[in-house]
């Protein structure tokens, strides 16, 4: 399986097309698990986690249909090819960044992932859309019961699941929902929405770019907590709350429809004229410029583009799938950013 | 729909889950945004390492003395101290949850608002969690006085205990 061969395929989870699909992009649950005997990762030396990958990954094979998973060790990839992964999110940014030996075992459907040696020995995850809510999680504690029953994990009666950081013990278990939420962001109201969150025992950070301030219009929903209540009620935690935002986004969507449609139309097909105009984007430009015209095909302002489009571009327009689909190579005087711009002319013409 | 704080047309609208229980909170567009000044720095809330960070500085300002007297413990496993994990938020492997159990204790309390933990277990221990739930059960039912459902929880315990000892 070579990586390249992703690149053909959009990701599955992002193909939502359903009944939330203008403004939920995909869900998703993570679980932490570490095995006794070896020491947590920042504390593990180079020979322990060589161990510990095989080990790990011995166990997965016994479990997993492998004719259905890719798998990869990270430390054979390139950065481009890290990040690649990163961008699509089958691994994490901590899990490109980290030390020792690391892998990744994906399905070829990209829903499930797991990651050997991120902060955890093992970071399970499954991403999915909203009608895949309830099998989703049953698929995910399935195997995670499968592979129970071949190896042992830290645990302990009162704390429950042990992981190397105590925000992550008891379950383990962090569901986040990935929204876009520009009518919150464009009318300065997303600062209610952290503050409801954030009572709830939820945290909302960016779905994109680095560090805590994220880029645009794109959120993520995840519970706080993972100690204290059972998986099940974590999940019903988040899924109780996004419903609430939904509709409060919808309501100012239909507010600034009614008041406001010159400007909003403006806003929305200027996006679209900047891409068929524009020689060179950076990356946050591409995420503004997507998430404007996102708005418009969701308020129908704009006809004939489908959302699976967008989505796809939101992927495809971060550095390193752009440095994949040129296989790396930049001609004279050109740089990733006209790369970029091209793509994006190219996603909405075609 | 009215504002909880100051009664007027309400817009904004929440579900709030505490202790398991389900409540719809409703505000005014001016409450929410009373808590405007908090929220500002995106930084409080939108990281949890960040969030834990906070937690652990306010922790160890706090107990700045109780931690000179416990700083001598590191564990013999992975060679973790009590400081350096206050300096980093990790713990170094599965022993240090109990070199460091009563701060961790604390720290858990304070991050999640537990420390029990309720969820999955691992195979070999669900006959010891369906005990525990049941006999959590049994307190209850005694409490509200409903007898004979405390018999029936009572029979199954014993049930579940003589399977224990098979
Ligand atoms: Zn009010
Ligand atoms: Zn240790």
């Amino acid at each position: 399986m070579k990586l390249s061969n992703l690149m053909k395929n959009t990701t599955q989870w992002l193909r939502n097309e359903g009944e939330n699909a203008d403004i939920v992009l995909a869900n998703r649950i993570r679980l932490a698990r570490n095995i006794p005997h070896f020491p947590f990762v920042s504390k593990m030396s180079e020979e322990k986690s060589v161990q510990l990958e095989s080990f790990v990954k011995e166990k997965l094979d016994r479990v997993l249909p492998m004719d259905q998973y890719n798998y990869f060790i990270l430390n054979d990839l390139s950065e481009t090819d890290l990040h690649f992964l990163s961008e699509r999110h089958l691994i994490s940014k901590e899990h490109v960044r980290g030390e020792g030996r690391r892998s990744v075992t994906f399905s070829l459907d990209e829903k499930f992932s797991i990651m050997i040696n991120e902060e955890d020995h093992l970071r399970l995850q499954v991403i999915f859309t909203q009608d895949e809510a309830q099998s989703s999680w049953k698929k995910l504690e399935d195997l995670i019961d499968q592979l129970e029953a071949i190896v042992d994990f830290s645990f302990d009666r009162r704390f429950g699941y042990l992981t190397a950081c105590p925000t992550n013990a008891g379950t383990g278990l962090r569901v986040s929902t990935m929204l876009h939420l520009p009518a919150l962001q464009m009318t300065n109201q997303m600062g209610k929405i952290y503050q409801a969150a954030d009572a709830v025992n939820l945290v909302i950070r960016g779905f994109f770019g680095e560090g805590t301030a994220g880029m645009g219009d794109f959120f993520q929903v995840s519970n706080q907590i993972t100690l204290g209540k059972n998986e099940k009620e974590l999940i019903q935690t988040v899924e109780s709350v996004v419903p609430q935002i939904l509709k409060y986004e919808r309501s100012v969507r239909n507010k600034m429809l009614k008041s406001d449609r010159g400007r909003i139309e403006e806003h929305c097909h200027k996006a679209l004229t900047t891409i068929k105009e524009e020689s060179e984007i950076s990356f946050r430009e591409s995420l503004r410029l997507l998430s404007a015209i996102r708005l418009g095909v969701n308020l129908e302002l704009i006809p004939d583009v489908g959302i699976k489009k967008i989505n796809e571009g939101l992927i495809q327009s971060h550095d390193s799938h752009l440095k994949k689909s040129t296989k790396g190579h930049l001609g004279d005087d050109e740089t990733w950013e006209m790369i970029r711009a091209r793509f994006l002319q190219n996603l909405f013409t075609n | 729909m009215k504002c909880e704080k100051c009664n007027k047309e309400a817009t904004v609208f929440f579900t709030e889950i505490k202790q398991d229980e389900k409540k719809e909170i409703h505000l005014c567009a001016k409450c929410a945004e009373s808590y405007q000044n908090y929220i500002a720095d995106p930084h409080i809330t939108h990281s949890i390492s960040d969030f834990l960070g906070g937690l652990l500085q306010i922790f160890a300002s706090k107990e700045q003395t109780e931690l000179k007297e416990t700083s001598k413990d590191v564990c013999s496993d992975c060679g973790m101290s009590i400081h350096e994990f206050h300096a980093s938020g990790r713990l170094g492997c599965e022993r240090d949850y109990r070199v460091f159990r009563s701060d961790i204790k604390d720290l858990l309390l304070k991050i999640h608002g537990k420390s029990r933990h309720r969820g999955k277990v691992p195979h070999s221990l669900q006959k010891w969690k369906d005990l525990v739930d049941l006999r959590k059960r049994l307190n209850s039912v005694i409490n509200q006085e409903k007898y004979e459902e405390a018999a029936e929880i009572r029979d199954k315990i014993k049930q579940l205990e003589s399977a224990h000892e098979a």
